[in-house]
């Protein structure tokens, strides 16, 4: 029923590639590139966490083996230099994370317009991650934080009109934040391409905002106050951090 | 073959008895407090300035563990009261009302303590490493040249950034439930379909590196789903079933095994589907044959502290030598 190739048909593509990369492989694995190994970076990291962390608190650590219990859904850019767990400090257990190019959340349940064949499921990466956290997990934070210098942002902004695509991938994805950049474009179409593009950066958050309550667990938490709906901006350029909320508070009614 | 290259590399955990001698209340780590209490002060612990908040909304000591408790406490004695003295009726009735309003809006709470936690996450990271380092950062601030590219599980306790020690400019990290690399589908998987070609074509990544983990709750629905076409979800199961190859492999081979150690071996075999999938991408397949591009499996065990690594080989069969 698995509509993805098996393993064992992809196989003999493996070893036809393996036999192409032939003797030059100790290269690429150990030592390809001037002195970096990338094994040894792996291992030495490992190891550091390891010594400095997982064995020096083995309380916390053995809590954590039986169970999650995060507060916080997290998305962020997948961008090296935006690590929440660096930047938000967030320690082992504190946040339930997707990662992903601009940090972008699509609506819930999008659909493909092939007729021919069953309606296949878009998304479902970002759904399952968001159905997971809220639904099973029950966090009371949902946090997605955009930042500068994205390059997913720039090229949403750079997109050509007529909706044609130079990339297999890229290109369709980063349209999901098409709104925002017709926002930007609408309500400051004055300024240069690199103030729109920081525009856009922080517009496509609120648009992520506004995305997560199509799912039908956030509504129903937000409505019953346990969630909170926050988005975040982390400046890497000059070292600053916004925050903010999506509030859906209804107004007392007016008697007329 | 590339089997010799690849360091198939494994660390172990200490003795347990040795891990228990170092546990002691006062050498409790920020990050025990966090967990079991985000409410706590780690600044106390941390030795953090504490952040120069707005005044808060609420009465900050409210605490929602014990607040409950405290509240039907009161709401209990004023009503006792109210039958003693039938003259404060007005009086009780007011107050029993104050303090039930005041009970209904924890999210307030949640609020302010999510609020606090974010703030002084990032004030820590400026402090201790963002103004210490400004080499570093300015550089970043101008471009991304990560050698890794990293798919993780989206769980809590597996970030790269702890587990591997990643600093900012390393890797390129995509999270999702159970670390799955789906095949190549324009259609269907466009958000890493996305991340993989802009590691790999724009960032031109070396080594793209897919981390499985124990106790993995995306592998547990992989291995429990029926997958009848009758989804109980309304994302998992269409996520995972990307795995059902791995699914398939562990049944026929470890049929008869308990259902936690079935998990385990998904969780690695799991790895090595998406290992397979990332060859649907032409342009992994051609970083891979021009040798600029490696692919790794690794799998995270978080109850015994180990960590293994594998390369792109692992779980074939063995070569066809003549």
């Amino acid at each position: 029923m698995a509509m993805q190739s098996s393993p064992e048909v992809l196989n003999p593509e493996m070893k036809k590639l393996l036999r192409e990369k032939g003797e030059a492989d100790k290269e690429v694995d150990g030592h390809g590139h001037d002195c970096f190994d990338p094994v040894e970076r792996i291992i030495k990291g490992f190891i550091h966490f390891k010594t400095s962390k997982f064995d020096k608190y083995p309380e916390c650590f053995s809590e954590l083996a039986k169970g999650q219990h995060p507060k916080f859904l997290v998305f962020a850019c997948s961008d090296s230099r935006v690590s929440p767990s660096h930047v938000l400090d967030f320690q082992p257990g504190e946040a339930f994370m997707a990662r992903n190019i601009a940090n972008m959340v699509p609506a819930f349940n999008q659909f493909d317009d092939i007729v021919d064949f069953a309606a296949q499921l878009r998304y479902s990466c970002v759904g399952a991650t968001i159905e997971y956290a809220v639904a099973n997990l029950q966090v009371e934070n949902v946090l997605v934080i955009g930042h500068s210098r994205c390059g997913g942002i720039k090229r949403l902004m750079s997109l050509p009109d007529d909706g044609s695509n130079y990339y297999d991938f890229i290109d369709d994805w980063v349209r999901i934040g098409l709104p925002a950049k017709a926002k930007v474009k609408r309500e400051h179409p004055d300024l240069s391409f690199e103030q729109q593009t920081a525009l856009c950066e922080r517009e496509s958050v609120n648009l992520s905002l506004v995305n997560l309550l199509t799912y039908p667990y956030v509504q129903r938490a937000v409505q019953d106050g346990t969630l909170a709906l926050r988005g975040g901006y982390y400046d890497f350029v000059n070292g600053k951090f916004e925050l903010w909320e999506l509030k859906t508070d209804i107004t007392p009614p007016i008697v007329i | 073959m590339s089997t010799a290259s690849i360091n198939n590399w494994c660390l172990t955990s200490v003795s347990q008895a040795q891990s228990s001698l170092i546990k002691s209340s006062t050498l409790r780590p920020s990050i025990v407090a966090r967990l079991n209490s985000p409410a706590s002060p780690p600044s106390l612990i941390r030795n953090d300035p504490v952040f120069a908040a707005p005044a808060p909304i609420i009465n900050p000591n409210w605490r929602e563990d014990m607040a409950n408790q405290s509240y039907e406490e009161a709401i209990e004695a004023l009503k006792k009261l109210l039958k003693e003295k039938e003259d404060l009726k007005p009086v009780a009735a007011a107050k029993v009302e104050q303090i039930t309003a005041q009970l209904q809006t924890p999210s307030d709470t949640k609020a302010f303590d999510s609020v606090e936690r974010i703030k002084e996450g990032f004030i820590h990271f400026k402090r201790e490493k963002y103004e210490k380092n400004p080499a570093l950062y300015s550089e970043l601030a101008k471009g991304q040249s990560p050698k890794y590219m990293v798919f993780a599980c989206s769980d809590s306790r597996v970030c790269p950034s702890h587990v591997l020690d990643f600093q900012p400019g390393e890797a390129f990290v995509v999270r999702n439930v159970a670390n799955i690399v789906p095949p190549y589908d324009q259609t269907k998987y466009a958000g890493v379909g996305a991340a993989v070609e802009y590691a790999v074509l724009h960032l031109k990544v070396s080594n793209i590196v897919v981390i499985g983990h124990s106790a993995c709750g995306g592998i547990k629905g992989l291995m429990s789903f029926p997958f009848d076409g009758n989804n109980s979800t309304d994302f998992i199961e269409d996520w995972v079933k990307i795995g059902i190859p791995a699914k398939s492999k562990v049944l026929t081979e470890h049929g008869d095994k308990p259902f936690g150690d079935q998990c385990t071996y998904c969780e690695k075999e799991a790895v090595n589907v998406s290992l397979s999938n990332l060859l649907t991408y032409p342009f992994v397949r051609e970083g891979l044959v021009n040798k600029t591009l490696a692919l790794k499996g690794g799998y995270y065990d978080f109850v015994n502290g180990s960590f293994e690594l594998w390369g792109l080989d692992f779980g074939l069969s063995p070569p066809l030598s003549v």
